[in-house]
């Protein structure tokens, strides 16, 4: 019980296509964090990994309903709950 | 919760204000704004730039009760936050303070109904600036087709701004727009929302509104998923794209070549019909020699160049660019560039200034400025009247693949690639040198596949012919004119001299010592001059050169240049053409995208002794070799 009282961070970069998730914190420059927030990237907000490009990435995100595209060297910065760690934890 | 809550100042502006006259279209990328506003003004519309920067400047009008409205199609912006020159425009017509265009007296703010939540920063930003603002959610059909639901009145409350539901793509809930326009503009209360001081709350704020508007955003779009399993699958994907771009190619030459052909012969009728009917033989010469030879061989190429242009609304309407450019980014990384750079240097394969005007998506300004540098590099729509007639005069025609690949085609293809080396190379030299940069992440947008409208299709089409045939009815005239008249002056007893011995083949002899290395004689020397304006230029100038020797008087040019330049020298010219910078419109863009003269000068500079040196040594090892 002790395990899954806080949830277990994880980076964007590592889900797989298919895993959600809710973004925690932007670890990037607040400029950056500012123009990432016009395409939807902000904490708080429910992110799908839809899939990755042909060649392994960039991966494409389902956010907010629309589809968007981000290199791994960005989504390593962006520090997520997976949506199935949260519901272990108020399961 | 009572509405008001975001709602903090109410007041009214003094003025009652006139009819709408002027209003500015506003929206997202990919919101469907272009649609709409080729929907509104149909061929109304003109481009232009705005003065002193580089975004594109586009208004047409719609008649409201008889009466024209203006419409002013604003860049597409995520945010009015003043990042980008793109952004900083939009602000400064809506304040009114963008010269040269007039003080907007309503907006129209056009969203993607699909995907709200994050457009809702955008849309109170835009209400704030006060004047009467009407929200359009588009995509209507499509938004309702998948199960989403909004209730417009009460998000217009919300917002404090009229909502109203519509779809460029099939014409619906337009009426409305007309009715917003043709109100007198009642006095206007100014909502203010506190939030736009609080960026990083906006999105709890957005989705708090969003549920007082009973928003229900619609379920992804099943088609777009599918195609895009099989169109991002890790074989099927990349195959597809070598195919698209492979049949693109295919069409433009097989398709192309035909037709300016036949455009050619009708041209070549009608210019011998209507010599025969002059007397007078300087008028004579003139019309027929300077003006009509000179234009009507680069004329012939609008074909081509309209079909290039074909693809890529195509490609760019349906949403396939945009995954095209996923898929090419793991390549254009690896010269330091990004996915982004693949649209742009794609356009540039038809002509390098579009291709550096498009470079307005990359939001990365090194990227921009890299992919500016080496877009010249690709093979332009003006590299292909010289390429095909050398080709054609110099290579014969054979299989090389079956019935698939010709020798003529090959060569083609080897100049393409040739020209997209450099370019990398070039690339990967500059940003790994001066350009060097990763601040700003690569973000891409992959929207909803969409059928492309004729409607968009056609008038982009007709906007870039327009293009080429001012400059083809301009610059390239003059340049005609030029030329004809350097070969008919200094006059001699009255009569036109000799060739050897007009001003034109002074300047040619001039500096034939520096070009003959590389195989070229004076003629080919006055050809490269007269280039640097455009680079098709040279093949009217050498039409008219020829045309005006008695010995090949008679002759079609190919024939012409058969007698004149040896293979090696004619293979040296083609790679000369594939690198060097023989574009003055091209100069001229680079300059304003870069606000300054010295990366047009370096580039110039550059690709001008890229060319020199490759053409060298093009023409010594072939001659070594034959």
């Amino acid at each position: 019980m002790g395990v899954t009282t806080t949830p277990v961070n994880s980076v964007l970069a590592d889900l797989e296509p298919g895993q959600a998730a809710v973004i925690d914190e932007i670890a990037l420059p607040t400029e950056t964090q500012e123009f990432l927030r016009r395409f939807g990237f902000s904490p708080g907000v429910e992110i799908t990994v839809s899939r990755r490009a042909p060649f392994g990435d960039p991966t494409a995100y389902r956010i907010d309903g629309a589809e968007i595209a981000l290199r791994a060297e960005t989504a390593r910065h962006i520090v997520v709950v997976p949506l199935s760690s949260l519901e272990k934890e108020s399961g | 919760m009572p509405p008001s809550t975001t709602t903090q100042e109410v007041r009214t502006s003094p003025a009652e204000l006139q009819r709408v006259r002027t209003v500015a279209l506003i929206g997202p990328p990919n919101s469907g704004k272009s649609t709409l506003f080729n929907r509104l003004t149909g061929l109304r519309q003109s481009v232009g730039n705005y003065p002193g920067i580089t975004v594109e400047h586009r208004s047409g009008s719609i008649l409201v009760q008889e009466e024209q409205v203006r419409v002013i199609d604003l860049p597409g912006v995520y945010s009015l936050s003043p990042f980008s020159e793109d952004e900083c425009v939009a602000v400064d017509v809506l304040k009114g303070r963008m010269a040269g265009t007039p003080v907007p007296d309503a907006v129209l703010l056009v969203l993607d109904a699909t995907n709200l939540t994050r457009q809702l920063a955008l849309a109170i930003s835009v209400i704030a600036f006060g004047l009467p603002t009407l929200v359009l959610l588009n995509m209507a059909d499509l938004f309702a087709k998948r199960g989403g639901t909004i209730d417009p009145l009460k998000l217009a409350q919300e917002l404090g701004a009229p909502v109203a539901l519509v779809s460029a793509t099939q014409g619906t809930g337009l009426e409305t727009i007309e009715r917003f326009l043709e109100q007198k503009g009642d006095a206007k209360e100014i909502t203010q929302f506190p939030i736009l001081n609080r960026p990083s709350q906006s999105r709890s704020w957005a989705s708090q509104l969003e549920r007082r508007a009973g928003y229900r955003p619609p379920l992804p779009a099943e088609w777009t998923r599918r195609l895009d399993a099989l169109v991002l699958h890790r074989i099927w994907g990349p195959l597809i794209f070598i195919v698209v771009v492979g049949a693109v190619f295919q069409s433009v030459f097989g398709l192309g070549q035909p037709l300016s052909n036949a455009l050619q012969n009708l041209l070549n009728l009608f210019g011998q019909k209507t010599a025969v009917m002059i007397a007078q033989p300087f008028l004579r010469s003139l019309l027929l020699d300077g003006i009509w030879k000179g234009v009507s061989s680069v004329l012939i190429f609008l074909p081509q160049i309209l079909l290039l242009f074909l693809f890529i609304g195509l490609l760019e309407d349906s949403g396939y660019l945009a995954r095209a450019a996923l898929i090419s980014d793991r390549t254009m990384r690896s010269v330091g560039l990004n996915g982004k750079a693949f649209i742009p240097l794609l356009s540039a394969y038809a002509c390098a200034v579009p291709a550096i005007m498009a470079t307005r998506t990359i939001e990365n300004k090194r990227d921009r400025l890299a992919t500016i540098l080496i877009a010249p590099f690709m093979t332009c729509s003006a590299r292909l009247p010289v390429y095909t007639l050398l080709i054609s005069a110099f290579i014969p025609e054979h299989r090389v693949i079956g019935p698939l690949l010709g020798s003529r085609a090959l060569a083609m293809l080897s100049l393409y690639v040739l020209g997209f080396l450099v370019a990398i190379g070039t690339a990967k030299i500059l940003k790994s040198s001066v350009l060097k940069s990763a601040s700003i992440p690569f973000v891409l947008e992959l929207p909803e596949y969409r059928w492309p409208t004729w409607q968009s299709i056609g008038l982009r089409l007709l906007d870039r012919g327009r293009v080429f045939t001012r400059q083809v009815g301009t610059v390239i005239l003059v340049v005609s004119l030029v030329i004809w008249a350097l070969t008919y002056l200094p006059l001699q007893h009255g009569h036109p001299p000799q060739l050897e011995h007009s001003a034109i083949a002074r300047i040619g002899q001039f500096i034939e010592p520096v070009i003959q290395p590389l195989g070229f004689n004076w003629k080919i020397g006055v050809g490269l001059l007269t280039s640097v304006v455009a680079r098709e230029v040279i093949v009217g100038t050498l039409g008219t050169l020829y045309a005006t020797d008695p010995s090949t008087h008679s002759m079609p040019l190919q024939t012409a240049l058969r007698q004149d330049l040896a293979f090696p020298g004619a293979m040296a010219l083609l790679i000369f053409f594939a690198f060097a910078m023989q574009c003055t419109s091209t100069l001229a863009v680079v300059r304003r995208e870069t606000n300054s003269w010295a990366w047009p000068a370096i580039q110039f500079v550059y690709m001008s002794s890229v060319a020199y040196f490759a053409a060298l040594a093009t023409n010594q090892l072939l001659r070594m070799w034959k």
